[in-house]
């Protein structure tokens, strides 16, 4: 069964097309992280789930129930979504007990609330305000804030976009933690692939309204259809198609050439830690980048393309060294437009 | 499957929205379009007679008044911003004091002081003789000077804001780069505070546009009098309302100019800790002069009016010839009151409804409509009052058509259209001033309000409302002063017998009955204080 | 029972409302800047080239002075009205209220002024002394213009025989009490006006008889000649 269905949906604003025809499904208990550069429509595409902005066409679906197929729309209050914000949106003049029971519309609404501040480990605030507490703990209340009405489907916009950087990932484990706890399927907004890897069941690639590519973080991440999803889920490096024996082993990986012949003006995308450097000749080391535990060099190849290479710290390599680039083992090249 | 089909409440809240901005927008198209129609005769009548000379009047007061209180209000902001000298800190927000000064009042004072029959010149005439030459106030300067005095503290705390949040900054990094004083405030505060001046100078001709009780105390014959003097000498509201459009014409020019002087500067507030300028000590003469200056400012615009009014006010209530004031007083104070709280009452939900649709309706329409409901504080009093009745008399006629008959007190000047044309006029400082709340409140919050399972109606009612208090409170308080105050539209369109304090006074004072009108001038004076008192408060914090 | 009680000058021919109070438009004058056989006896005479800057008078926008150019227009007919009119811009001082007039013509600024009789009435209230006095215009004709405050019942008076007993006390017992302090006449003859005015005015004096109604209907025409003479 789909938490939610997304049919040709189309949304504009003005002449500014935010989405273009997108069409999505997310399964029960599945956590569907949406990525994309800023302005792509990702924002666009949780909100009109939530029925903040109505869409032009298309339908979207939540379990069995249309909320929107571009004429009748259901009204957010009636949607049974939870949503939780990159500021929070916590309301400054209530508790946080009171905020918790907020969505709660009956008289279990304490109940509920401390049930859920239970959850999130923040019953000892329970009285307190919103501008008394931390971020993270401000990200917990408003969380357990959008749990409370047992949502059937959870949507995240850049929640952990406010945190600093030692903080995020424990809280984001910790939400990821609650959410599969709570059974709650979730879609979650970031710019931040990190994040996307990290958290998703799956990952929605989107670029300018449209959604580009859909798969599991190593399908997205190892199989990108495009350079564009390429670039967007990590580092990588193109090589010519023409330049393939510029890097030992990769020419050989291709297989049958006949059968890649129509790719000629195509390129090759490898991740770092697809380029192992060794002794030898065909290429210069140009740049060293220090990552603590890494080392990570670029890699000026005999034609002109540069590739970067992961190396061990304790296996140092000088600029300007001459090297072998090779193609480590068992790692394959991803065809991309050039 | 199930289909959810029920209309959204979205569309309610825009049409709300939109009905609310029709009513404000249809009084003033209607006497636009008035224009489109011209009565050819009553043109002739007027271009061949009085009109040439009463938009002369006009423009030399605009600009007169305009200048003057550009030069005044300005120049006592960068005194008090930039310089220390003895009484500062007191004048920093005594000088904003004459806002609670209504011109009718400061102008019979004027009159009655310095006017041709008045003690100052009484004494003049002993001292040089009868021929002897006396500026004469009676006359487009006189006015000019009262209306100055009363309406510089618009110029004065924009002028303030903009050096305290924009200039600040500026110009120290100026003075480091090596310029000088005057000239840092020459070349990069003045082009930096401009567009606040210019808003100021704006406001300051609208609202001496709007005035026809005044200038008549100065024999100042300008185009809105010639609207009061056809519309209640002739009883031809079809001349009264195209003169009138004249009188919107000019309203057009001043926020033309506005613009102008403003430029294509948009300066936001730069955000910065707002610490000012460092004063600089002023010693010497120049010392002297700065607090003359200033005290010579509260004393004319301010206190000496007050202090004269005090003094008359407990002459005529102690003296023996007992006028029944305190008896018409309760009816009159009674009057204003009712008036001023029905005012804010409806300006205050009619702008909760504009400000909270902009969340819960389409943003493309109420955008829009929050924009037309704005306009209503750039149209004069008089333009207000006389296309409100225009648009009821219009609506009486629909209703007739249909078979619906209104009493027909309701048209000819009842307190309803009353309440109407002052809603048109004061629903844009009530709606500024909420939205100024509804503001603070992040679509973010709306959002999540709605999730959780609340309708538009419980969100604002538990979320938008209980977070913009504040702003509710100072949105009631503008309305309800301003309404308190008014004038133009009361004499207008006040129903047989109804008068209010400002009428009161300016009855009593246009038969020069200055002592009776003391204590209900005083009575508007005290309640306008209250805004002034907040206002000076919020300066002082900064 | 209130026609019997209120001239017929006084009220509206067709009896939709009766006046009530009277108010008289006259000349006023001081006794130290001008001798009693040199004043002018009508306001016809003040359009004279030899008042030029000797006379004080009120400005078109007050509806005293509307309604007193209106008899001229009814009496003269409306080119004649224009002519006396435009002799009144020429040579008068015009002020924003009567008791600036009379302030004016008791500092001198000007010999003659023309005001409301109540307004000097009431300088002698504050000033007995006040030095200036008046004469009735034009005895010698028509007589001095008189205004009129009245009531009537309005068509959707919800208590209209209330409010016609009202009026008819108003018109005759009542009469003390509208007139009490403001010096207005009484529009009832059989009710004598207050003291000041007999004293000092005298009230034996000939009025215009022209009906309220007259006038008032020539109003915007008074309003557009006034215009037409650049009176201010």
């Amino acid at each position: 069964m789909t938490a939610l269905q997304f049919d040709h949906v189309t949304k504009r604003f003005g002449k500014v097309v935010a989405l273009d025809d997108v069409s999505l499904e997310i399964a029960d208990h599945e956590i569907l992280a949406l990525v994309g550069p800023s302005g792509c429509g990702k924002s666009t595409l949780l909100r009109s789930i939530a029925g903040i902005h109505p869409v032009d066409g298309g339908t979207i679906r939540l379990g069995d129930r249309v909320v929107d197929d571009g004429r009748v729309q259901l009204p957010p209050e009636r949607r049974r979504v939870g949503l939780v914000f990159q500021e929070h949106a916590l309301f400054p003049h209530l508790s946080v007990a009171d905020n918790v029971g907020f969505g709660v519309r009956d008289d279990t609404a304490t109940a509920r609330s401390y049930e859920m501040l239970e959850l999130v480990g923040m019953t000892d605030y329970a009285e307190r305000f919103p501008h008394e507490l931390s971020g993270g703990e401000r990200q917990r209340v408003a969380l357990a804030r959008a749990l409370a009405p047992r949502p059937e489907l959870m949507l995240l916009d850049e929640p952990f976009a406010s945190l600093d950087t030692n903080l995020r990932a424990r809280v984001r484990d910790d939400v990821v933690e609650i959410l599969r706890s709570t059974r709650t399927p979730a879609v979650f907004v970031t710019h931040d692939q990190h994040d996307a890897l990290a958290v998703g069941d799956r990952i929605a690639v989107l670029r300018g309204g449209r959604v580009v590519q859909v798969g599991t973080p190593v399908e997205v991440f190892h199989r990108p259809v495009d350079r564009f999803v390429a670039s967007f889920m990590g580092e990588a490096s193109y090589v010519p198609f023409a330049d393939a024996a510029d890097v030992s082993g990769l020419a050989d990986d291709l297989g049958d050439p006949a059968a890649v012949a129509p790719a000629a003006d195509r390129a090759l995308m490898l991740r770092p830690d697809d380029i192992v450097l060794e002794p030898g000749d065909g290429a210069v080391v140009e740049h060293a980048e220090f990552r603590g535990t890494v080392w990570c060099y670029t890699v000026l190849l005999a034609n002109g393309a540069r590739v970067k290479s992961l190396r061990n710290h304790l296996e140092p390599v000088e600029v300007g060294t001459r090297v072998r680039a090779v193609l480590r083992p068992g790692h394959h090249p991803v065809i991309v437009d050039g | 499957m199930i289909v959810f089909r029920r209309p959204t409440s979205r569309t309610g809240w825009s049409w709300t929205s939109i009905v609310i901005a029709a009513l404000v927008v249809i009084p003033v198209a209607m006497l636009a379009t008035s224009i489109l129609t011209p009565r050819t005769d009553v043109w002739s009548q007027q271009w061949a007679t009085r009109l040439p000379g009463e938009i002369v009047e006009t423009a030399i007061l605009l600009l007169g008044v305009g200048v003057c209180s550009t030069v005044l209000g300005a120049g006592l902001a960068w005194l008090v911003s930039a310089y220390r000298f003895p009484g500062v800190r007191w004048f920093g927000w005594m000088l904003i004091l004459p806002l609670a000064m209504p011109s009718y009042i400061l102008g019979f004072l004027t009159l009655s002081t310095l006017g041709p029959t008045g003690p100052v010149q009484d004494q003049w005439r002993e001292w040089f003789g009868r021929d002897a030459w006396f500026p004469d106030i009676e006359s487009v300067w006189g006015a000019t000077v009262a209306f100055t005095l009363v309406l510089y503290p618009y110029v004065y705390l924009l002028a303030r804001a903009a050096l305290r949040d924009q200039a600040a900054g500026a110009y120290h990094a100026a003075r480091i780069l090596g310029a000088g004083p005057t000239e840092a405030a020459r070349r990069v505060v003045l082009p930096l505070v401009r567009p606040a001046i210019a808003a100021g100078a704006a406001v300051v001709m609208m609202e001496t546009l709007t005035d026809f009780a005044t200038v008549q105390y100065f024999g100042v014959d300008t185009v809105s009098v010639g609207v009061f003097r056809i519309w209640r000498g002739t009883y031809d509201r079809d001349a009264a309302s195209e003169i009138a459009t004249l009188v919107l014409g000019f309203a057009l020019l001043a926020i033309a100019i506005e613009r102008l002087a403003r430029g294509r500067a948009r300066f936001g507030q730069s955000g910065g800790a707002g610490a000012g300028i460092e004063r600089r000590r002023l010693t010497g003469w120049r010392a002297v002069a700065a607090t003359t200056v200033c005290g010579g400012v509260i004393v004319a615009a301010f206190v000496g009016p007050v202090v004269q009014l005090a003094v008359w006010a407990v002459r005529e209530q102690t003296s023996d010839r007992g006028t029944p004031l305190l008896e018409q007083y309760p009816e009159y104070l009674g009057n204003s009151l009712q008036l001023m709280v029905v005012t804010v009452v409806i300006c205050l939900v009619a702008a909760v409804v504009v400000a909270n649709a902009q969340r819960f309706g389409s943003r493309r329409i109420t955008g829009v409509t929050a924009r037309l409901v704005a306009i209503g504080y750039a149209v004069p009093g008089p333009v207000v009052a006389i296309g409100v009745l225009l648009a009821v008399i219009g609506a009486d006629r629909v209703l007739e058509a249909v078979g619906l008959d209104l009493p027909g007190a309701v048209a000819t000047g009842s307190f309803l259209v009353l309440v109407y044309a002052y809603v048109v006029r004061f629903l844009a400082p009530g709606l500024g001033a909420v939205e100024a709340g509804t503001a603070q409140v992040s679509d973010e919050m709306t959002a999540s309000a709605r999730s959780l399972g609340h309708t538009p109606m419980s969100t604002m009612w538990r979320v938008h409302l209980p977070l913009s208090r504040a702003s509710l409170l100072s949105a009631a308080i503008l309305v309800g002063v301003d309404a308190l105050k008014e004038l133009p539209i009361v004499l207008l369109l006040r129903p047989f017998g109804f008068d209010t304090l400002p009428v009161w006074v300016y009855n009593l004072a246009s038969e020069s009955r200055f002592q009776q009108a003391a204590l209900p001038a005083l009575s508007i004076i005290v309640v306008a204080l209250v805004p002034v008192a907040v206002l000076s408060r919020r300066l002082d914090r900064a | 029972m209130l026609s019997s009680a209120i001239p017929a000058e006084l009220s509206d021919p067709d009896g939709l409302w009766y006046g009530l109070t009277v108010r008289a438009r006259t000349i006023v004058y001081n006794p130290d800047e001008i001798a009693v056989d040199d004043l002018p006896t009508t306001y016809e005479e003040l359009a004279e080239p030899e008042w030029a800057d000797r006379v004080c008078m009120r400005n078109a926008s007050n509806v005293y002075q509307q309604s007193l150019v209106a008899s001229l227009i009814e009496h003269h007919g409306y080119d004649e009205a224009l002519e006396i009119v435009e002799g009144w811009a020429a040579n008068a001082d015009i002020m924003g209220n009567d008791v600036l007039i009379l302030e004016a013509v008791n500092d001198g600024l000007c010999e003659v002024g023309v005001t409301n009789h109540y307004y000097l009435a009431r300088e002698y209230d504050e000033n007995p002394d006040f030095g200036v006095e008046l004469i009735w215009a034009n005895q010698d004709d028509r007589g001095t213009h008189v205004n009129v405050s009245g009531g009537g019942v309005t068509t959707y008076s919800s208590h209209p025989e209330e409010a016609t007993a009202f009026l008819e006390w108003l018109a005759t017992d009542g009469q003390q009490v509208l007139i009490g302090g403001n010096h207005e006449f009484p529009a009832n003859p059989d009710v004598p006006p207050d003291e000041v005015l007999v004293e000092r005015f005298g009230v034996d004096f000939l009025r215009d008889p022209l009906q309220p109604s007259v006038y008032g209907a020539l109003n915007p025409d008074a309003v557009r000649l006034m215009d037409e003479a650049g009176y201010g």
